[in-house]
């Protein structure tokens, strides 16, 4: 069951029309080390991806690149690590909530360069799919930084004349020298 | 699956050979198991349980199984467009939505085929309808791409890509 | 909801026909919302299937197609997995 107002209600209001082009903070979503072999490896074992551009440096040299390369995907995994020297979020979880998903209460940044909240009722939200554009592969030692911003925010009106928004969430992965490495656009049906 | 000496033979498929309608060769991933699906969780430290807890997954939420990741689909298909553009085209941009889960014992065919094709300052564009179809038929991740592939006597492809103007978003 | 069927399927206590018939994920999953999350065959001939679904109709179907004959079919109230308790009405 939805929880939009009235179908005569608009969900797409002032406040919430205010917040396309909001943008959060740019923060470093790597760790101070960027972008190096180990987690480089594991990344692209787990998917799947034997490439040498990612792991021999004679033959990655040779290419167009000049070095190893990185999926610019793994920049977006990068913020979500646990930080050293954090408390485990994963026991503080379980401790708060025995019955924890793994992820409701797993906090594991500071909120830094989270975008502030919607302001709207519709509380149920789903994945309505996303884009990745790419534009450079990060190299090793690369530090990732990020920043979001509400890119857009549409209304549509279901055939029982409820109202949900569709709401793009646009993230731009940069390095050390301000280089765009990816885009991200995720959309969310609120509903 | 490619190997890694195919990845580094791979020989340029040059945007002149390409039409539109042509099916680029699958890439063929498992049957995926729960240790797939647990690699890829501790890869990128998502501990949330319906990926790797059976019995959370079923009594708790309903699910068939535990799920395969809709980050490592998104993982997946960029992955598929590098390797059809290698060595030196431009897996520009990919766009896609979450259909039909991923449990383990599923196959995985990541497909594409191409529906445009335009040249835009002097560089060779394709656009393409992809996907991600399990072995009973079922599409799991369906989606569009743009890559870009060099022209035989053209110029090269710019790296780092910058998009032309007129398709720029 | 979840249900246990208790019937006898004829040739499923024989283990390559089980898996003929349980192995593949379209053979236990109905619809994205039904599935067969577990099936027993016990030594005396008998089994149990295990359902979740928002109707027990699909359930019935699936084991009518899968050649049951059904004893009983029953909602479930509450599991135990190996320490986990889950309520599941």
């Amino acid at each position: 069951m939805s929880n939009a107002p009235a179908s005569t209600e608009s969900a797409l209001t002032p406040a919430v029309k205010a917040m396309i082009g909001v943008a959060a903070e740019k923060v470093e979503a790597s760790f101070d080390w960027g972008i190096e072999r180990e987690g480089l490896r594991i990344f692209t074992q787990a998917i799947m991806d034997p490439d040498p551009r990612y792991w021999d440096d004679a033959f990655a040299k040779a290419t167009k690149f000049g070095g190893i390369i990185t999926p610019p995907i793994y920049c977006t995994y990068i913020g979500r690590r646990q930080r050293p020297g954090a408390d485990d979020p994963v026991t503080r979880a379980f401790k708060e909530n025995p019955n924890s998903d793994g992820i409701g209460g797993v906090r594991t940044g500071e909120g830094k360069g989270s975008l502030p909240l919607v302001p709207t009722p519709l509380k149920r939200i789903l994945n309505a799919g996303n884009e990745i554009e790419l534009r450079q592969y990060p190299k090793l030692g690369d530090r990732i930084f990020s920043q979001a911003k509400y890119a857009d925010i549409k209304e549509r009106v279901q055939k029982d004349g409820s109202r949900m928004l569709v709401v793009t969430t646009e993230t731009i992965y940069t390095n050390q020298n301000d280089e765009v490495l990816c885009i991200l656009r995720a959309s969310q049906i609120r509903r | 699956m490619t190997t890694a000496q195919e990845l580094r033979e791979k020989k340029q498929t040059y945007w002149d050979d390409v039409s539109v309608g042509h099916q680029f060769a699958p890439l063929i991933i498992g049957p995926m198991t729960p240790t797939h699906l647990f690699r890829w969780s501790a890869a990128i430290e998502n501990w949330h349980r319906i990926h790797y807890d059976q019995s959370f997954a079923i009594y708790h939420e309903g699910l068939p199984n535990i799920l395969g990741q809709g980050s490592w689909k998104q993982s997946i298909l960029p992955r598929y467009l590098k390797d059809l553009c290698l060595p030196d085209g431009w897996p520009w941009k990919v766009s896609f939505q979450h259909r039909a889960m991923i449990v383990p014992g599923d196959t995985i065919t990541v497909w594409g085929a191409v529906t445009k094709k335009y040249e835009e300052e002097g560089l060779g564009f394709l656009d393409l309808d992809v996907g991600m179809r399990l072995q009973y038929d079922a599409e799991s991740c369906p989606g569009r791409a743009t890559i870009v592939l060099p022209i035989r006597g053209g110029k090269p492809i710019p790296y780092p890509f910058v998009p032309p103007k007129k398709l720029a978003n | 909801m979840r249900w246990i069927a208790i019937g006898k399927a004829s040739g499923w206590d024989d283990l390559a026909k089980f898996t003929q018939e349980m192995k593949g994920t379209a053979e236990w999953r109905i619809d994205p919302k039904c599935t067969v999350t577990g099936v027993y065959a016990m030594d005396d001939g008998r089994m149990i299937a295990e359902y979740h679904g928002p109707t027990v109709a699909e359930f019935e179907a699936w084991l009518k197609k899968k050649g049951w004959s059904v004893e009983s079919i029953t909602p479930l109230r509450h599991v135990a997995k190996a320490g986990d308790i889950w309520k599941v009405t």
